[in-house]
């Protein structure tokens, strides 16, 4: 188990083979697999060869969200463009999906970002209909830049970031 | 004003929800207006309405009215 790095007692660790079948189930679930961009479902087959090619992504990066010893969720970061970043995430944990565990894993990834990447801009899309989506990403920073009947298009710089990240400190203080 | 109608005040307030909604019975995430961003600011207005501070776990395991009692009530506020 390597963890890349910690951030508000969530691990963001490399992904293994043990975690990819609970992450397949958990990227299947409507509730998650819905909110994506690409909606279709992923075979076993579909996700061992995912996994496998995982090593060629030069420009994205992967992980497995681990809270407390327990798989959780997963999240990447994609380097699309010059000097701007696109980021995703699910928590899939029963006990832990919609928490404040949410914001922590969206905190600490923008500042993995901003700190590890090239990029002056993190970029998001989310459907329309996701509004607990839309304010999520908000009340990380991100502002809309465009929308159109399937997504609605966000961005934010550094400077935004922290100006949120400074509004959710007095809560993500409990969780250093 | 009693614990219970500040705790009712507090939470109306915070999810935009009427206070006829504020039940034992209500829990996270299943309404709306009960998101993982409400919920930030739902745990600050019951902190400073009750001048305590809660942990990480509090803040994790508060997933009902009926538990956000239970929970302040370890802070010595009684319903």
């Amino acid at each position: 188990m390597a963890v890349i790095f910690k951030r508000y007692q969530i691990e963001f660790r490399a992904i293994e083979q043990g975690d990819i079948e609970q992450l397949r189930q958990w990227r299947n679930r409507d509730d998650i697999r819905l909110m994506m961009v690409d909606q279709s479902e992923i075979s076993p087959a579909q996700q061992q060869t995912w996994f496998e090619r995982l090593g060629t992504h030069k420009n994205r990066h992967h992980f497995a969200l681990w809270f407390r010893d327990q798989l959780i969720g997963y999240a990447n970061a994609s380097l699309d463009e010059s000097e701007s970043a696109s980021t995703g995430l699910y928590i899939g944990h029963e006990k832990y999906r919609g928490s404040m565990l949410a914001l922590c894993v969206g905190v600490g990834l923008s500042e993995w970002c901003f700190e590890q990447l090239p990029i002056t801009s993190i970029s998001a899309q989310v459907a329309p209909h996701n509004q607990a989506a839309l304010r999520f990403n908000e009340s990380l920073g991100y502002r809309v830049l465009e929308q159109n009947d399937s997504w609605v298009f966000l961005s934010k710089t550094q400077q935004e970031f922290e100006q949120a990240r400074e509004r959710l400190l007095p809560l993500l203080s409990r969780f250093l | 004003m009693t614990n219970n109608e500040r705790l009712v005040a507090a939470f109306a307030s915070s999810l935009n929800i009427e206070a006829s909604q504020v039940v034992d019975e209500l829990e996270y995430n299943t309404i709306p207006q009960w998101d993982s961003v409400a919920h930030m600011v739902l745990v600050a207005a019951l902190e400073k309405e009750f001048d305590v501070m809660l942990d990480m776990d509090d803040i994790i395991e508060m997933s009902s009215v009926k538990i956000a009692k239970e929970i302040l009530a370890k802070h010595d506020v009684a319903f």
